[in-house]
């Protein structure tokens, strides 16, 4: 583990001692990076964003004994989220609408005052890749790796992405579909 | 990421505000698995000697016409004198290796309490 890394005495104390003040120091550290990312995962369903972040979290003290710091514990976190919201999206669920493209004047009035919600109108690549690329913890490099795409693909649904969030944020701009 | 001075898409992406923590970590902590009891190490303890005490009794009797055994060995004719003697010594590392592994096993559910 970094010696720099603040985390690491948490980590040791929870380790050693199941230490569980230690742990909620952790979840309090990171909590609101981890929901950020899963609110923009989850197109601002901040209840489903929610209950994923906790199970995140409970992976995280389950998986802790596995945790080598070679890595900081906050991209560890982002890359444990990531799998969670996956296996989630992965299960059978009731059909969801296709991701639209803004067309109503008030849903654009509504996404602009809420940026998560404004991922909801993205296309899924655009998302996964904006949410995980912006995640505070993950450079570019490590979620391509983790998306499982070429460097140069992330970058494009980077690109793409935010273009559209600008047109979607600003409803002066035309939205393309 | 560096964010483009002025782009104020890039300032909400990399800067989202900070979410309150305190309901959401007491949500994770309810989750948590408990932890064993306190009294387990106690529990296992008991269990062990328990454990101990019955074998010891149960085992008293064989080890005792082991030894009669052993001692009769060398009255009895040559080679199977001796193979008789070697198949006692197999039964009582046998029974050694049993109760050393029982030994272990107990004293590691202990330390994992």
């Amino acid at each position: 583990m970094r010696a720099e890394d603040p985390d690491s005495a948490l980590v040791a104390r929870v380790l050693a001692f199941d230490d569980r003040r230690a742990f909620a120091e952790l979840v309090r550290r990171h909590q609101s990076a981890i929901r950020t990312l899963l609110r923009r995962l989850c197109a601002g369903d901040l209840a489903r964003a929610d209950d994923l972040a906790q199970e995140t979290f409970l992976r995280a003290y389950r998986g802790l004994p596995s945790f080598r710091g070679q890595a900081r514990l906050g991209s560890w976190l982002h890359r444990i989220a990531w799998n969670v919201f996956a296996s989630e999206a992965r299960r059978p669920s009731p059909p969801e609408p296709p991701p639209p493209a803004p067309r109503s004047g008030l849903e654009r009035l509504e996404a602009a005052h809420d940026l998560e919600r404004a991922f909801g109108l993205l296309r899924e690549e655009e998302r996964a890749a904006l949410a995980l690329a912006y995640g505070q913890e993950l450079t570019h490099e490590e979620a391509a790796a983790l998306l499982g795409w070429p460097l140069g693909t992330l970058k494009t649904h980077v690109a793409r992405g935010k273009e559209r969030l600008r047109q979607i944020l600003d409803p002066r701009r035309q939205v393309s579909p | 990421m560096i964010p483009l001075p002025g782009d104020p898409l890039e300032e909400r992406l990399l800067r989202p505000p900070h979410l309150p923590a305190a309901a959401f970590t007491d949500g994770v902590m309810d989750r948590l698995p408990a932890r064993p009891t306190r009294s387990r190490p106690f529990i296992l303890g008991v269990g062990a000697a328990l454990t101990a005490g019955a074998g010891g009794l149960v085992l008293a009797g064989p080890v005792e016409l082991l030894a009669t055994a052993l001692r009769n060995a060398r009255s009895l004719p040559g080679t199977a004198g001796l193979l008789g003697a070697l198949a006692l010594g197999v039964m009582l590392l046998t029974a050694c290796a049993a109760a050393a592994a029982e030994l272990g096993r107990t004293k590691e559910g202990c330390s994992r309490a």
